[in-house]
């Protein structure tokens, strides 16, 4: 036995690594690991093919540092998680969603859970890793037979060689002593060789090689081009547009341009012109005085009733009750633009100065149908008729304030149509 | 009959041996291809195939190739998330929550419950991720700094989604790959070809089975079991809020969180059962998947289905009791609406087939469990699709109803996710230990070879040979 060893020792290589003892049940093996501990030995360690409860007493292993360890992962994940969301969500792009406040806990408890338990779970599994300091893909043991039965039905022991108290003789004895079914020896096999010089020049050019894609990146950071970026995904951001007016592209239309004509049956907005005067305010072209020929037997107090709720909805604003200019929107938008020193306000006309006084009700009319200056055209938003209700309560209102105008629409304003309004009742209301 | 006999005769059965268990295990591996198994992939790698030839259908062309329209902008997609989260959820609760209490049964089918999931996440992820359209900007979904300057809106459910859902996968694949760990190891080391030693040897990260390793991996699997379990409970309640946050009638009901998560582990129990009810019959693993394990699984399955059930009445109370004219549209339409007949298809599947398992007797008739199972899984498909397609149909503007027709994409987008699922699972049965044989080394094992007449009758063994000369090998 003893010359065998020298002889080993004599070649310098293999060395003895340690001991092997095996145990065909945990019990056997517990009982194996407390000797062994009890007996001042440090560098040992006990195999088996599940975890043997009650070993870890018998080997007095310190505690794991695992929960530690997660318990950082879980509240780096928890924090992370808080901080990203109020960053990316509240700071650096509020968000506003339907008014919900940019810092709002409650709506970051799933994302924050999420990252908690996925930090935890990924330290804890790479901390397994570690503190095991697994990927040791090479031991002495694995030349032992009796070591690839571990993870199968076998427990073992292994004493290793550099214990200050290892003997290999005495060391055996105690093993068997405690009921080692059966004892092995491991060897370490000395792998010294460096490692050839090429194999440094490639690992070195490998590097370098490396480097360049970086340095290249590293390099258009910072530099500007005119070329355009290639694009793999040209997205919705780059693709094909055409422009009404234009021609349309090959394969798209049977008509050659991008414009599509009406669909069939429909009309066109604003199309359907059957009466000029009634639509248009027109005669030939012309502006006309007077009111279409359709509207003859409606001309009434309750067309002027309807006038004037029409007009003190939609024109009452700007021009006022009384139609001076001066409504609620002039009053404050003047106050504003005094206040910004500033003259961009455009006042309303009112409508008994003398040049809106003389105007055919035609064109009162087409006024109110399409704007003029920076007033809105109505004409999408009343009927055609109720904008001659409109024309019908504008002429009252200025007929009420004849006595203040110094030039007034004559009498025979109405004079085509000539149907006699009610004054009075307009003139309760201008007041107002 | 005669296996119904032998599943019960559990007295006779030899005791669980290490070694027994070891080969009982490893020979599924190491044997040569069962010649079943070829026809079985092989129509799992057509179904893989045609989900490939649909999924690449889609984007190429784009999402108007399923029958969504207008008015039903989610329907089998959806569903077929929801169905496949839903199956995900067995195997982490299997793992998790039942090895917190203790359940020693749980070893025999954790580890194929947890592949199961895994697959079934998969397939699940597949989903929202092609219905979103332009899928080659999903990307955009996760918080990172962009050219746009824009990140993620965290106050939507649909985020939340996202990170739910991948963070149960990759959890659910640490948990699962740590406790394969040990059983890696053990297939390296009765490797006998040196590609296979090298590559389980890799896999296993040359785990070693030492007791200080043990402890810390033992402490570890604790803490994941004790993460997983709030997890697996969050990420159907995640997946719920997608409908509970909106404001639809018949969506935006706060009982859809444990309502979703019952439903979720009764489809996954039900789907285990399908599964390894065959295996365990053609593998020879009867032994260690015994008849109380899946009488167990079967108490499970009912209890669950009577939750299921009760929300399901609930539902209908709550519809009733709030007096809103919309909600009680929307339950008489799903009773009776055109979508009838999913309905009740629903309530039949998932409310009444399992009552089958009061009865001891057919919880260990395997024929009955198969068909009850399958049933629930159907069931469970049909839940899913009348909460989002009788949600959306009918609205409370009746010029706007409609009604989803799905496409030959559709159905076969569907199918084709069966093939994947199917796929992965017969590689990893045919490649990665299908039961967790250190754990029921650990818990099931109580009979060593020392108890059984050798060992160390012979107190004054002699030093071994081994000590005599290095061994060369």
């Amino acid at each position: 036995m003893s010359h065998d060893h020298d002889k080993v020792e004599e070649q310098h290589a293999p060395q003895l690594y340690g001991v092997v003892a095996e145990f065909l049940s945990p019990d056997a093996l517990i009982a194996a690991a407390k000797l062994v501990q009890d007996s001042g030995y440090t560098k040992y360690e006990c195999y088996s093919p599940h975890p043997v409860h009650g070993i870890d007493t018998a080997m007095k292993t310190p505690y794991s540092p695992i929960p530690w360890l997660v318990l950082g992962g879980g509240l780096t994940g928890l924090v992370a998680a808080i901080a990203m969301q109020c960053w990316m969500n509240g700071i650096d792009y509020p968000y506003l969603i339907s008014g919900k406040p940019f810092f709002s806990i409650p709506a970051q408890i799933p994302v924050a859970f999420e990252l908690t338990i996925l930090l935890a779970g990924i330290t804890a599994f790479v901390g397994m890793l570690m503190l095991n300091k697994l990927f040791g893909f090479y031991s002495p043991l694995d030349k032992s037979k009796l070591m690839r039965r571990v993870t199968n039905d076998r427990y073992a022991l292994v004493v290793e060689a550099n214990d200050p108290l290892f003997r290999l003789q005495g060391t055996s004895e105690l093993l068997n002593g405690v009921g080692a079914r059966h004892l092995d020896t491991c060897y370490e096999e000395y792998q010294s060789e460096e490692p050839p010089q090429v194999f440094w020049q490639i690992i070195v050019l490998l590097t370098v090689l490396g480097l360049i894609p970086m340095a290249l990146v590293f390099r258009a950071s910072f530099s500007t081009s005119d070329t355009e970026p290639i694009r793999i995904d040209h997205g919705m951001a780059y693709q094909q547009k055409v422009k009404a007016q234009q021609p349309a592209p090959d394969g798209i239309f049977t008509e050659p341009n991008m414009n599509r004509p009406p669909v069939e049956g429909t009309l066109r907005f604003g199309s359907n012109v059957e009466d000029e005067h009634f639509d248009k305010g027109k005669v030939n072209g012309q502006f006309v005085n007077g009111f279409p020929a359709r509207l003859k037997d409606k001309l009434d107090d309750k067309m002027m009733a309807r006038g004037q709720r029409q007009f003190t909805i939609y024109c009452s604003v700007c021009h006022g009750a009384a139609g001076y200019g001066d409504g609620m929107v002039h009053r404050v938008a003047t106050a504003r633009a005094a206040a910004l020193d500033a003259s961009l306000w455009a006042p309303p006309k009112s409508f008994h100065e003398p040049i809106t006084g003389s105007k055919p009700d035609g064109d009162i009319f087409d006024t109110i149908t399409n704007g003029k200056g920076k007033m809105l055209g109505y004409g999408y938003r009343l009927s055609a008729e109720d904008r001659w209700a409109i024309v019908l309560y504008v002429r009252a209102l200025q007929k009420s304030q004849l006595n203040k105008v110094t030039a007034s629409p004559t009498e025979s304003t109405l004079a085509p149509t000539a149907s006699p309004n009610k004054p009075t009742s307009d003139k309760t209301t201008a007041s107002r | 009959m005669a296996t119904l006999n032998s599943d019960n005769a559990k007295s006779v059965a030899p005791p669980l041996t290490l070694a027994g268990v070891t080969e009982a295990v490893c020979r599924i591996i190491e044997e040569p291809t069962p010649k079943n198994w070829w026809p079985a992939f092989g129509a799992a790698s057509t179904g893989l195939l045609i989900l490939l030839a649909m999924v690449g259908y889609l984007v190429t062309t784009g999402v108007g190739v399923w029958g969504l329209n207008n008015r039903i902008g989610w329907c089998w997609d959806i569903t077929n998330f929801v169905f496949w989260v839903g199956i995900g959820h067995a195997g982490t609760l299997i793992s998790a929550i039942l090895y917190l209490f203790r359940q020693n049964w749980r070893t025999s089918i954790n580890r194929a419950a947890e592949a199961m999931t895994i697959f079934a996440v998969i397939c699940a992820l597949l989903f929202p991720t092609i219905h979103v359209g332009r899928v080659w900007v999903i990307y955009w979904a996760l918080p990172y700094p962009n050219a746009m300057s824009m990140w993620p809106n965290f106050r939507s459910p649909l985020l939340w989604d996202v990170f739910a859902v991948s963070t149960y996968f990759t959890i659910s694949l640490l948990f699962w790959f740590m406790g394969m760990i040990p059983d890696l190891a053990t297939i390296r080391d009765r490797a006998t070809t040196p590609i296979r030693r090298f590559v389980y040897g890799i896999l296993s990260f040359g785990w070693r089975g030492s007791a200080r390793h043990w402890h810390t991996y033992e402490r570890t699997y604790l803490l994941l079991a004790a993460l997983s379990t709030p997890l697996v409970l969050s990420v159907h309640s995640v997946v719920s809020f997608d409908f509970a946050v909106s404001i639809l009638p018949g969506w935006h009901t706060t009982i859809f969180p444990p309502y979703f998560v019952a439903g979720a582990i009764f489809s996954g129990f039900a789907m285990v059962l399908t599964l390894m009810i065959p295996c365990r019959a053609i593998f020879g693993l009867k032994h260690i998947m015994t008849m109380d394990h899946i009488e167990n699984m079967c108490k499970i399955i009912l209890a669950t289905g009577m939750m299921v059930g009760y929300a399901y009445g609930i539902e209908l109370f709550t519809a009733w009791y709030s007096g809103n004219e919309g909600e009680v549209f929307v339950f008489t339409n799903r009773l009776f609406g055109p979508y009838w007949w999913a309905y009740w298809s629903m309530v039949s599947c998932n409310v009444l087939a399992p009552q089958i398992f009061w009865s001891r007797k057919m919880r260990r008739n395997i024929p009955v469990i198969m068909v009850a199972c399958v049933l629930v899984n159907v069931g469970m498909w049909f839940e899913r699709f009348v909460i989002i397609c009788t949600g959306l149909h009918r609205t409370s503007l009746p010029s706007s109803w409609g009604m989803f027709y799905p496409t030959f994409v559709d159905v076969f987008t569907f199918i084709g996710s069966f093939g994947l699922f199917f796929t992965l699972f017969l590689l990893f049965i045919r490649f990665v230990p299908m039961v967790a044989m250190a754990e029921i080394k650990a818990v099931e094992v109580h009979h060593y070879d020392d108890e059984v007449g050798h060992g160390h009758a012979a107190p004054a063994a002699p030093v071994a040979v081994g000590l005599a000369s290095p061994s060369k090998e």
